[in-house]
């Protein structure tokens, strides 16, 4: 009678532990710094036109600029950032990009 | 008047200071361009893309403001015509013009006087004045293309 040779199972198991890496990206911010110069009205229009937010988050962002020198305004990956940071500085705006 | 037309009418005299004024700063318009760290240590070609990308839309705005100060139709009737296409042209040059007069001459004004409008007109140089006069003007003009673009609008800075 045939014995069930025992299962090498300690080598194996470390052979089949696969370190597995994610390597999480922090998202980027989109800050845009107050100056003297731009009206509040205006800055408003340009986040609903450039970030397509409505009128009272556009608005709440603003005041956030206006009485605390700035805010961050976006939030998410790289090239979606540089892309709002470029037409943010196209309208006039104190924008940056921070990660 | 067509639907999608914005008129505004303009004292010839301030058009005349406007248009000098306008003149003047796009001769000497080299903003301080953003670009952000990465790319400036990492692609300097791509660096280069962006800040001439910026300076060739900024060209292109105040192109717009200066063919709209130009046009027969202001010299003869004191209205100028926007179209709503290039009313976003326009309201952009009027902020870009606005922060170079505030560099050039209004630097020393303190920030919450500009900002309300509090500024004691008396006191600053005949060259200031007009400058300053210029800032308000395109102040009211991009107000007002604004506010017909887009009604919705709080008057958030009166």
């Amino acid at each position: 009678m045939s014995t069930i040779p025992p299962f090498p199972s300690s080598d194996i198991e470390e052979d089949l532990e696969l370190e597995i890496e994610v390597e999480i990206e922090e998202p980027w911010k989109v800050v845009v710094l107050n100056d003297p110069v731009n009206t509040m009205a205006y800055v408003t229009h340009v986040f609903q036109v450039v970030l397509g937010y409505d009128y009272q988050k556009s608005k709440k962002l603003m005041k956030e600029v206006h009485e605390q020198g700035q805010s961050i305004v976006w939030t998410g990956d790289r090239e979606q950032a540089e892309h709002y940071v470029y037409v943010l500085q196209q309208w006039q705006l104190n924008a940056i990009l921070c990660d | 008047m067509e639907e999608n037309t914005i008129r505004v009418e303009l004292n010839p005299f301030v058009t005349d200071v406007l248009r000098s004024q306008v003149h003047m700063m796009l001769d000497d318009l080299s903003p301080i361009i953003y670009v952000p760290e990465h790319i400036l240590q990492e692609d300097l070609d791509m660096a280069a893309v962006w800040q001439r990308g910026l300076r060739e839309s900024l060209q292109e705005d105040c192109q717009a403001l200066l063919t709209m100060l130009e046009d027969d139709g202001i010299h003869d009737s004191g209205v100028a015509t926007f179209s709503i296409e290039n009313a976003n042209q326009i309201m952009r040059s009027c902020s870009a013009i606005r922060i170079k007069i505030e560099e050039t001459y209004l630097a020393s004004i303190d920030n919450e006087e500009l900002e309300q409008g509090d500024v004691d007109f008396d006191t600053l140089s005949e060259e200031a004045q007009k400058a300053y006069l210029t800032y308000s003007v395109l102040a009211n003009l991009q107000t007002v293309l604004l506010f017909a673009i887009n009604p919705r609008l709080e008057h958030l800075d009166d």
